[in-house]
């Protein structure tokens, strides 16, 4: 598309994790993606899909005896992620790369104050730097996440701020260091619209204002429309269907994301109940041959429990693993 | 089918039928319904509820406030609260986090003591009651809780946690508890052979169908869902939304949904509430929701909710910042937010009627009186 260089890109990535049990996972298969500079990146899919761990293998955080074995490229920038030693990934993390996590009540530190939370990632990367410059860097990352009298709230403790404001500490605290790449994985998830929609349009503008690249996680197609230009489904570690958001919102070309729309509760004229998927993800060690979703789908026919489909074009800048695409 | 298009018919064949002595005893009370005009007592009904907290200071501030006499500040979560709900109805509590739904549940269920107010199930009031009384009526109302994985002992099996109720209330011969569980398991979906499993080895789908389950093994009249769905994929939320209207409709029960997902309110309650800082501010069928909703509180979730759900554009400054919770006072609470506040607004609106069974408390349509359409808003 661009001549540049992609900020992210992963080709063939497939992982396999170690069970509890001690039995092989496959958890991710043959993931291809890339992220242009200045993109919001939406991955879709049900939990279990494989979107976490997706987002763990490029951040680096995946505990190295629960991986059995994993194959493919993954690219940041000039670097190859997957030969990256944990010295040089603590470099990355926090400095070049940040993660906004889900819960912000289990992922902040109850003991720590909300200057010390956010100033910790300054004080880490910038080991000469002199109070002041990280009080200036942390008022500035928390009136950047939407805190409008930050001053007032740097001695407070996670439990003395509201929800809202808890997400907006962990935002925050991903933006310290200017990041070029913003990982969130279901940052809204437990609050109310009014305020998913301020959140979003902050992490938005501040992932554009930055020239930063955001790779937002959720199982949520409409908060991810709100927020994402190019979308990736997942499905049982494998990536069904991608291409721009809005296009592949009103025209789904595998019937897996057709169901994830059908699935979202409307607030059209007409009620009715949203339409369930039939059925449930598979865990990774029970997937069925050939496609996926086969087990589950309405339109499933013979050949698709063959091998996996391969990922075909579906119109400008879509691909999609159907053999049957809509 | 719309389930909204049921209760009434229902309701009918079901008293006529006799089916359940408390639903006869209810009609035998004969009281109007205020708000559709049905001569049936509702099955729940709710007045004046008011709970309030003590907010948590330092030492020295409480200190200090002893000294000089000052009342402690409290934090007002529930204020002066009211409602009904009618028999095979469900009531869903809309309202962002921190506007009290959580806090009316559980003192609904008795895990806080109101400040004042009243609430009665079918003629018994669930406050005043000594232990027995108050026994009874939670047997009458069970709870389906938000959070699949910490609602559920991982240490009990599902044989257990399903039982555990029932050992509670004393309810039936340990013989027939059995069956009791079989037949609750199928009613949710669920295989026989999960009763000897643990909830450890579900998804949260299938957890929050074992938490269901719970909540029915005690034939309850009402459930009370507080966010029971919030917590799940939009997958898995259609599924138990479907389960949640197909018991509705097999059993008869009532159900108070509460929840944030004003998208997810509208589908499933048939009279929805709106709560803002602990008061009801709106009042309206669900049908009426999109069209009708005239609070600014109301306009404001709808509006977000619009841009998630339907990709509509963003209400003028919404997308920006806003104060956030200001904290108690007294007056409307969302005149600092509305372009439409006055003098007046420092003055608590009444909820006043705009049309049949649609009250909103908001000093714009008080004043112009009854009549006046929410287009105006």
């Amino acid at each position: 598309m661009t001549d540049m260089p992609p900020l992210l890109s992963m080709s063939g990535y497939s992982l396999t994790l170690r069970g509890s049990d001690g039995r092989p996972l496959p958890v991710l298969q043959n993931v291809d993606f890339e992220m242009q500079k200045g993109q919001c990146v939406g991955v879709a899919g049900e939990s279990g899909s494989g979107k976490s761990v997706l987002a763990l293998s490029i951040m680096g955080l995946l505990p190295a005896l629960s991986i059995v074995g994993r194959s493919g490229s993954i690219r940041f920038g000039e670097l190859d992620l997957m030969g990256l030693d944990e010295e040089a990934f603590r470099e990355l993390r926090g400095s070049r790369m940040a993660m906004v996590f889900q819960e912000p009540m289990t992922a902040m530190n109850p003991l720590m104050t909300l200057f010390d939370q956010v100033g910790e990632t300054v004080a880490a990367h910038r080991p000469g730097a002199s109070r002041d410059e990280i009080q200036e860097r942390v008022v500035r990352a928390l009136k950047r996440a939407g805190f409008a009298e930050p001053d007032r709230f740097l001695s407070s403790f996670p439990h003395q701020l509201s929800g809202g404001m808890r997400q907006r500490a962990m935002l925050a605290m991903a933006l310290v260091m200017d990041p070029e790449l913003v990982i969130a994985d279901e940052p809204t998830t437990a609050l109310d619209a009014a305020l998913q929609i301020q959140l979003l349009g902050e992490l938005r503008r501040q992932v554009r204002a930055g020239g930063s690249s955001l790779l937002f996680i959720s199982h949520d197609l409409g908060v991810i429309r709100a927020v994402s230009d190019q979308l990736v489904v997942m499905y049982a570690g494998v990536i069904v269907e991608s291409g721009p958001t809005a296009d592949l919102m009103a025209k789904p070309a595998h019937p897996y994301t057709a169901a994830l729309i059908e699935a979202l509760p409307r607030l059209i004229i007409e009620r009715r109940l949203p339409r369930p998927i039939p059925g449930h993800l598979p865990s990774p060690d029970r997937k069925p041959a050939g496609c996926v979703f086969s087990d589950r789908c309405n339109r499933v026919r013979e050949a698709c429990r063959g091998e996996l489909p391969p990922a075909v074009e579906a119109g400008p800048g879509r691909l999609v693993r159907c053999l049957f695409p809509l | 089918m719309n389930p909204s298009e049921q209760p009434l018919a229902a309701l009918t064949a079901g008293i006529a039928g006799g089916a359940g002595a408390g639903i006869a005893a209810a009609a035998a009370a004969g009281v109007v319904h205020s708000t559709t005009g049905r001569t049936v007592a509702p099955l729940l009904t709710v007045a004046g509820l008011c709970k309030s907290f003590e907010l948590e200071r330092p030492l020295t501030a409480r200190i200090r406030d002893w000294w000089t006499g000052n009342p402690a500040p409290r934090l007002h979560a529930l204020s002066e609260v009211s409602f009904e709900i009618g028999h095979q109805e469900t009531v869903g509590i809309l309202g962002e986090s921190g506007s009290g739904k959580s806090t009316l549940a559980r003192v609904l269920m008795g895990l806080y003591p109101p400040d004042t107010g009243t609430a009665v199930l079918q003629g018994r009031s669930l406050f005043a009651g000594d232990r027995t009384a108050r026994f009874e009526n939670l047997r009458q109302m069970q709870m389906i809780f938000q959070d699949p994985f910490s609602s559920l002992d991982p240490r009990m099996s599902v044989r257990r946690i399903l039982e555990e109720p029932l050992r509670i209330h004393g309810l039936g011969a340990r013989a027939e508890w059995h069956d009791r569980l079989r037949r609750g398991l199928s009613e949710v979906g669920l295989d026989q052979d999960v009763l000897e499993r643990y909830p450890s080895e579900f998804s949260g789908g299938q957890r929050q169908r074992i938490g269901i389950c719970r909540a029915l093994i005690l034939d309850p009249l009402l459930l009370i869902a507080d966010e029971a769905v919030s917590a799940l994929d939009v997958s898995v939320q259609a599924q138990i939304l479907e389960l949640l209207r197909q018991l509705k409709q097999a059993r008869g029960i009532s159900l108070l949904f509460i929840s944030h997902d004003i998208a997810v309110v509208r589908q499933i309650a048939d009279r929805i509430l709106v709560l803002y800082q602990g008061r009801i501010v709106e009042t309206l069928p669900a049908e009426c929701l999109l069209q009708d909703a005239c609070h600014p509180y109301t306009r404001r979730l709808l509006g977000a909710a619009l841009h998630l759900r339907e990709d509509a554009a963003l209400p003028a400054g919404q997308d920006g910042l806003t104060g956030g919770n200001a904290g108690y006072r007294d007056g409307c609470s969302c005149r600092d937010s509305c372009e439409a506040a006055s003098k007046a607004c420092e003055q608590m609106p009444p909820l006043s009627e705009l049309h049949p069974g649609h009250f909103v408390a908001c000093h714009r349509y008080a004043t112009s009186g009854l009549g006046r359409g929410p287009a105006a808003g």
